[in-house]
């Protein structure tokens, strides 16, 4: 039996008179153990998604169920198993960290003489032991949101509810994240996680699903679908002089070649805009008007990547003058944790 | 009762003074303590003191038109927020999530804010008590009586309707506001402006026979304090007050019966 079993879950919220159909009839199926990646833009459905799981929804129409056990018909039973994080939530005032562990603890009826060693064990996960005597106002965001990770956790819960947990945070404290997730999946929790982007759950995801506009596009393991959607890396050239004939050379190169575009018409000048890896792979062109003035070009490279020379060859071959060749770098992340440390302040 | 998650949390963790320096919270209490008691002791002296045979009643009723005023005034706003806040901090979706019943949640709630009434009309319980001793018979027990009742009752009706309010609504200011309206706006004014416009067509005793008027708090204080025929008074105030103590029932059951639904609406 799948631990988390979604049939044709759909969702219209109603605005005044008209009604707006935020999710399309979702089908899902996850086993016990999963990490399953929910990925999509701003207003894709995720959290109307998550809410109806959490029992603080209900479905209008479709049906779901955690653990064999309807989230409609028995919401309590639900919140037993299940921990839940929203994806914006607040904290009390004047309240401690280990008071406010406490009393989610109690809220979930945990004996009285249980708590603290729990209350130990979840700070301790959350790498919280510090600040268990601080006000709770007094944390950091990041910090916050680790809290509430706790919090989710203090009746170990079979399944997680995850609303982007790690939005809002600085690189680092998103490693922390993702590393205290990994140790959650050693736990043996089924996890459901949400996020906009996709390269931050590949790591930790067996399977991720991408939603958009109320409908889940693709979903299952995470590698296939990784190679799915980043079949491609970006490869920046910058040309000298004559970007139109450089660009019907690579434009030529339709095996290996995904996607040409401009990214900088001026010579010589930087690129604007970095090429971001989502971009559709059905725009296969991007023609913009050009003189015969150098630039810098982006494609998108579909082939093995030992052989990225070739392409350079066929442009040196055919006369065209490459100032430079090179894979942007947009890995912030990697250079945000070199120069950081990760301590908790 | 005592462990009631959310009542423990309201009660003992709410207080401010929680984050003060041990030095500013003994030198806060010493100042506070000082100041009550010389409070007490002045207006104790002056109450067994004071030759006047009517300073004991005169006391009493100032005590209890204070504490009127004080219920009337506070008790609306005392819960309103109690749920609007939750909402708007966002801690209200992880509350619900809980494994709390909504009786514990509604009961914590209002017996947390509740309990700040009674402790404030605690407090003028000393001198009430003195002014009563000083003249048993103007004060009679029954009258006695009925204040304290309609003291309790009013404050629990007006409290509970704030709390309804927070859970209706998702504005701290807007709960305030129509607990407000209700209790000053609809209960005193409203009731005592029909009443007044029926008058000009009936006759002069309109005012104590228009059962409106049996639910205005004011009338209900005044008629405590000067029971014209016991038999009328009490008619009149048990009406009142059970009528206050049936709609607060209803609107606990309210709560507790659409709580999840209503939330999960929003
Ligand atoms: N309470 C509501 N009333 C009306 N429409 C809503 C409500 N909540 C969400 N929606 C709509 O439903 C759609 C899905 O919203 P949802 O919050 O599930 O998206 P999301 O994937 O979580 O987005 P984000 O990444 O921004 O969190 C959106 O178009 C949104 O406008
Ligand atoms: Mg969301």
């Amino acid at each position: 039996m799948p631990m988390i079993e979604i049939k044709h879950l759909r969702k219209e919220y109603r605005e005044g008179s008209k009604s707006k159909v935020a999710l399309k009839g979702l089908d899902l199926e996850l086993e016990k153990g999963d990490i399953f990646g929910f990925i999509g833009p701003n207003g894709a459905g995720k959290t109307t998604t998550i809410k109806m799981l959490a029992t603080l929804l209900i479905p209008t129409a479709g049906a779901a169920s955690i653990d064999g056990i309807d989230v409609v018909k028995h919401p309590e039973q639900i919140r037993s198993i299940v921990g839940y994080m929203p994806d914006f939530f607040g904290v009390y005032d004047d309240i401690k960290v280990w008071e406010y562990l406490d009393f989610f603890a109690a809220a979930y009826r945990l004996p009285r003489d249980k708590r603290p060693g729990i209350i130990d064990e979840v700070l301790a996960l959350t790498d919280l032991t510090e600040k268990k005597d601080s006000y709770v106002e007094s944390l950091s965001r990041g910090m916050k949101q680790r809290l509430c990770l706790a919090k989710t956790l203090v009746h170990d819960p079979k399944v997680m509810l995850l609303d982007e947990p790690a939005s809002g945070l600085d690189p680092r404290a998103r490693i922390e994240i993702r590393e205290l997730l990994k140790e959650l999946q050693a736990m043996g929790k089924t996890i459901i996680v949400s996020s906009h982007i996709l390269p931050e759950m590949e790591e930790f995801c067996n399977k991720i699903g991408i939603i958009e506009q109320g409908e889940l596009i693709v979903a299952g393991d995470v590698n296939t679908i990784a190679r799915q959607v980043r079949g491609q890396h970006n490869i920046d050239i910058s040309i000298v002089e004559d970007l139109p004939r450089a660009m019907a050379i690579l434009e030529g190169m339709t095996d290996v070649v995904r996607e040409v575009k401009i990214t900088s018409g001026v010579r010589g000048s930087r690129r604007d805009e970095q090429g971001t890896q989502a971009d559709a792979p059905s725009q296969l062109l991007q023609k913009t008007d050009t003189s015969g003035r150098g630039g810098v070009l982006q494609i998108g490279y579909v082939g093995e990547p030992d052989f990225e020379y070739l392409v350079l060859q066929a442009l040196i071959q055919n006369g065209v003058k490459v100032k430079a060749f090179y894979t942007p770098e947009t890995d912030l992340e990697d250079v945000f944790l070199r120069v950081t440390k990760g301590h908790v302040a | 009762m005592f462990e009631n998650p959310v009542l423990r949390k309201e009660l003992f963790l709410r207080l401010r003074i929680r984050q003060m320096s041990v030095l500013s919270r003994w030198i806060g209490s010493i100042t506070a303590g000082i100041l009550i008691s010389w409070i007490y002791i002045s207006i104790l002296r002056w109450v067994f003191t004071d030759a006047s045979s009517r300073t004991g009643s005169d006391v009493w009723s100032a005590c209890i038109v204070l504490q009127v005023a004080i219920t009337c005034l506070l008790a609306p706003a005392v819960a309103a927020n109690s749920i609007t806040q939750e909402k708007e901090q966002q801690t209200w979706d992880m509350l619900i999530f809980t494994r709390l019943t909504p009786q514990e949640i509604v009961f914590g709630k209002l017996i947390a804010r509740y309990a700040v009434l009674i402790f404030i009309n605690m407090l003028f319980m000393p001198i009430q008590l003195a002014g009563w001793m000083r003249s048993p018979h103007d004060v009679t027990f029954l009258t006695f009586g009925l204040t304290e009742m309609l003291l309790l009752i009013s404050g629990l009706f007006f409290t509970t309707f704030g709390l309804f309010m927070s859970w209706l609504l998702n504005r701290t200011l807007f709960a305030i506001m129509c607990s407000y309206s209700f209790v000053v706006g609809g209960l005193i004014i409203i009731t005592s402006l029909i009443t007044a416009m029926l008058s000009f067509f009936a006759a002069d005793d309109m005012f104590t026979k228009s059962p409106l008027m049996w639910l205005n708090p004011v009338m209900m204080t005044y008629e405590a304090m000067n029971p014209h025929d016991n038999a009328n008074t009490v008619f009149f105030l048990a009406f009142g007050l059970l009528s206050y103590l049936i709609l607060t029932a209803l609107l606990v059951w309210r709560m507790v019966v659409g709580f999840r639904r209503f939330a999960l609406m929003a």
